[in-house]
């Protein structure tokens, strides 16, 4: 009796969570977002502005969520996440490991599905950090390779849409091209969320029978300069590094 | 100036050497992407290579709407006429 209270309260809070989420979106984009776009400033402290806006946000609503009780979290070795000029990487359980991510990193940009700039609770935040259309494959590449060039973070989620449990993930080869490009070594992050939901299989109102606990693995960086300076045709240490990457991952480890 | 076949044994060669494709998966009908894991930051390294080889100038526009191993081989010829 009790376990199905403590189910409906997360599955209620739960939608809370995603209304805190999207308000704040809708809100802050009619607000927040226009009067940083105003303010006197060159273009690359404004970005970085934005994306310092986004970065308190998400900490507040990481915090909210989780007084809400739908999920417990842990996070190590934080300080290796906050150095700059960092291509930061993850796996993709749930929808929410972005809002962690950069609740974990003072200022990054991101690359970020295209349909989060055409909707009205995410315009504003994508919007403000000038985060980067993951759509397009050359010019994605050297967009990624610019902003890692200036000192900017990058937040990636190599396998470009959440883990279905079961099904070999597709890791797409942009991550290892933007980091042989900009020459940048690879910060991996392993998200774990036990037990998992929100994922494409788990809408906001199935909640887990429990309570999600979330870990975070910040690695040791992964080197590409092996594979860089190797003599292997481009498209081959796109490949090569790109199996490193579902390593390190923990990536289709079947 | 060659037939469709050389001109597929080349874009044979050149994809198992570029991307150590399958050349057993190489069939005309065969999608670029979705069967022979052949990305858009691929094709522009097959372009180059296709350029060096053949010794033609390009037109990128031609190799925008490929998506089968017979739509480069279409373009290809076009390249080569």
């Amino acid at each position: 009796m009790l376990a199905r209270l403590e189910y409906i309260w997360r599955a209620a809070a739960t939608g809370i969570a995603f209304t805190i989420f999207g308000l704040g979106g809708l809100i802050g984009g009619l607000t927040v977002f226009p009067i940083i776009a105003i303010l006197p400033m060159n273009p690359e402290t404004r970005q970085r502005l934005g994306q310092r806006v986004v970065h308190w946000s998400f900490r507040f609503y990481i915090w909210v969520w989780s007084r809400l009780g739908i999920f417990t979290w842990e996070v190590d070795d934080l300080e290796r996440l906050r150095k700059p000029g960092q291509l930061i990487i993850a796996n993709h359980p749930t929808l929410i490991d972005v809002v962690f991510l950069l609740s974990f990193v003072p200022e990054s940009n991101c690359v970020v599905k295209g349909a989060l700039f055409r909707n009205p609770f995410t315009w504003g935040v994508v919007s403000a950090g000038r985060y980067i259309n993951n759509s397009g494959g050359p010019e994605l590449v050297d967009a990624c390779a610019d902003v890692l060039a200036s000192g900017n973070s990058l937040v990636i989620f190599p396998e470009g849409t959440r883990t279905t449990p079961g099904v070999r993930s597709r890791v797409q080869r942009g991550t290892a091209n933007i980091a042989l490009r900009s020459g940048m070594p690879i910060r991996p992050v392993r998200i774990n969320c036990s037990p998992i939901a929100l994922n494409k299989q788990m809408p906001w109102y199935n909640p887990s029978a429990t309570r999600m606990h979330f870990t975070f693995d910040v690695l040791e960086p992964l080197e590409t300069a092996d594979i860089a300076t190797s003599d292997m045709a481009a498209s081959l240490k796109a490949r090569e590094l790109n199996r490193q990457i579902e390593t390190v991952l923990g990536l289709n480890l079947n | 100036m060659k037939n469709r076949e050389e001109i597929l044994g080349m874009l044979s060669d050149v994809m198992v050497e570029l991307f150590e494709t399958d050349p057993a998966e190489i069939t005309a009908d065969a999608s670029l992407y979705d069967d022979l894991d052949i990305d858009s930051i691929d094709a522009v390294d097959m372009v180059i290579r296709l350029r060096e080889i053949t010794g033609k100038k390009v037109d990128p526009e031609d190799f925008k709407s490929v998506r089968t191993v017979n739509d480069v081989v279409d373009a290809i010829e076009k390249m080569m006429a």
